[in-house]
């Protein structure tokens, strides 16, 4: 395996051009994005991550593609990349020389190089090498990147890196949807559902209403949202898709009409109803609506989430007192089995995608906080230094939980590692809440 | 077909396309970007004036003080009995969103089995709940919290 993959890396390496060849840049503006680590980095992989020859060439500062490379790899708490600032400017400048790289203690260069196409095109190269045995572990080409797509080529690039070193993919070339208060003074409250990149860059609106939105939810193909409104003055559930073509209510009975989840498969949607008289979770079946009953109890049942293997639920249920998590067989739904027993509050599960783990919210002395529980020790982890946490959401590759929180400027999003120790708030203007990371859409 | 043939047709593909690897086009479609819908406008009412029933943190159990108010607005329906009620149940922002949708309606429920054990019909009663999303005080402290834990009184 190692070796087809530095075959392939050679025989791609050789349609690269004059990589090894290397300027200094008049771009030197280190990115304001904070990646705070707790507990030390010797667990995460060192990585110089050089400036890309040419990069001069791109106006706008928003498209330094080391420094995009670089924040993703950070924000994933298993990368600790070298800031551009303490780099040798000589070493930078001058030819690769790998072991410079290998003495400066970063196992891992990437080097790059933008050409210039045609206005706004741009070819790029990008170069990942172990500096310790001198193997080439990428070498790619992206050719016609208008300006506009050149963050998500850089994320491509990470995705590409994540995988080669690591051995898991990656999940950067991903978006997030949430929700987003406009509080502008002088008009009334609204409430927009926006899509952005993973890192929180290029927003754009997909619905805007005066009355709450909540719950977001990711068809697997990534063409479709389903989501809470209140638009009707009670809670509703819609499914739009993200070209804006199409938007339909697919459940508005009696009570609440809530908490709609995807199933792995795309065909079902999970959700609340209390048409039978208190809330229970229900299954949809998208193409015909029909609907199957999974829990009974007359306690409170909501915030269902889907087993990675699509077979079971966890669910919030109070049917002891306080918010606990449970998980039911899909084959067996009566058949109901407690997960959570630590902490007296412990709601809105959600599965990682890889089935190793869950993570909800726990009411702890400091607030509500995302905590991690392993499926297989059973053992819980409170991973959030925040303190009103929501909506915790994990990565397609199961490595970065995306959720919520309160401070005094209002609502923000922030990407935890799995293990909580690297912490990131997402560059996101206005009052912001409630996450939902996208599935992986193709490309690569 | 094992898996050096493929290998080996990748490669042959890579090399034929000229190394080029493009990023993916959904990038491309927020170019022709459609207009986004605009909903709601006309189902944002302020919060109603009037007497409130307000409960503690996680529960829904109606405190004795508040009986009277309930026993009030029952007493109300009784003599007008062309008028029915919403009841609009309402958290504070603490816990998560849907578990707290679930206790207001379970708030709103509670004050419709005091309506309707003073003997106003239950089809005169509608229960809805908005969870945290429509305080009735901005703020974090136990001061807004304890006025959005509540329950409202909307006369049809």
């Amino acid at each position: 395996m190692h070796s087809t993959r530095s075959i392939l890396a050679k025989i791609l390496g050789a349609c690269l051009v004059g990589a090894s060849v290397f300027m200094t840049l008049g771009v030197s503006a280190e990115d304001p994005v904070r990646v705070e680590i707790t507990g030390g980095t010797e667990q995460s992989y060192p990585i110089a991550v050089t400036p890309f020859k040419g990069q001069m060439l791109i106006a706008n500062a928003d498209y330094n593609l080391a420094q995009i490379v670089r924040d993703d790899l950070a924000r994933s708490g298993r990368f600790n990349p070298m800031r551009e600032s303490e780099m040798s400017a000589a070493k930078v400048a001058g030819e690769l020389d790998l072991d410079y790289w290998r003495k400066v203690a970063q196992d891992y260069v990437v080097i790059g190089e933008v050409r210039q196409q045609a206005a706004d095109m741009y070819q790029v190269d990008m170069r990942l090498i172990n500096s310790l045995n001198h193997q080439e572990l990428v070498a790619r080409r992206w050719n016609g990147v208008s300006g506009q797509l050149l963050r998500t080529a850089a994320h491509q690039m990470s995705d590409a890196i994540y995988s080669a070193v690591t051995g898991r993919g990656g999940a950067f070339d991903t978006r997030l949807a949430y929700v987003k208060i406009d509080r502008t003074p002088g008009k009334r409250k609204m409430f927009v559902l926006e899509v952005a990149d993973s890192d929180g860059y290029a927003p754009r609106a997909i619905l805007r209403s005066y009355m709450p939105l909540m719950s977001i939810s990711w068809s697997p193909d990534a063409t479709r949202l389903a989501y809470v409104t209140f638009e009707n003055r009670r809670p509703e559930i819609v499914v739009q898709s993200l070209d804006g073509r199409s938007r339909q209510t697919v459940a508005a009975f009696e009570g609440i009409n809530s908490a709609p989840v995807w199933s792995p498969d795309g065909r079902s949607l999970l959700m609340t109803l209390s048409k039978g008289g208190n809330p229970d979770i229900y299954v949809m079946d998208v193409a015909s609506k029909r609907l199957t009953q999974l829990t009974f109890d007359s306690a409170i049942e909501t915030e269902g989430t889907w087993a990675a293997d699509g077979q079971a639920i966890y669910f919030n249920s109070d049917r002891r007192g306080q918010p606990q998590v449970f998980k039911a067989e899909l084959n067996n739904p009566r058949d109901v089995k407690r997960i959570t027993f630590e902490g007296r509050y412990n709601a809105r599960p959600v599965a990682s995608p890889d089935g190793r783990y869950i993570a909800f919210v726990r009411q702890e002395v400091g607030g509500f906080k995302v905590t991690t529980q392993d499926l297989v020790s059973n053992e819980s982890k409170v991973i959030s230094s925040t303190g009103s946490d929501e909506s915790p959401s994990f990565s397609p590759n199961s490595d970065m939980i995306a959720y919520s929180y309160n401070d005094y400027r209002g609502g923000m999003i922030a990407v935890l590692s799995r293990n909580g120790r690297a912490f990131t708030k997402l560059n996101i203007n206005g009052d912001v809440r409630d996450p939902a990371w996208g599935p992986l859409v193709s490309s690569q | 077909m094992t898996k050096l043939n493929l290998f080996a047709m990748a490669v042959a593909g890579l090399v034929l396309a000229g190394c080029s690897s493009t990023p993916t086009e959904e990038g491309t479609k927020t170019t022709a970007a459609p207009a986004v819908p605009v909903v709601g406008a006309g189902a944002d009412r302020a919060s109603v004036a009037g007497e409130k029933v307000y409960f503690d943190f996680d529960r829904a159990e109606i405190k004795a003080e508040f009986m009277p108010v309930i026993k009030a607005q029952a007493a109300y329906l009784t003599a007008n009995a062309s008028k029915s009620v919403a009841l609009e149940g309402h958290c504070d922002e603490r816990g998560t969103r849907e578990y707290n949708l679930s206790l207001g309606e379970r708030r709103a429920q509670s004050v419709a089995d005091v309506l309707k054990a003073n003997g106003v019909a239950a089809s005169r009663i509608k229960s809805v709940s908005f969870g945290e999303d429509r305080p009735a005080v901005e703020g974090n402290d136990e001061s807004a919290w304890s006025k959005n834990r509540r329950v409202e009184f909307v006369i049809q």
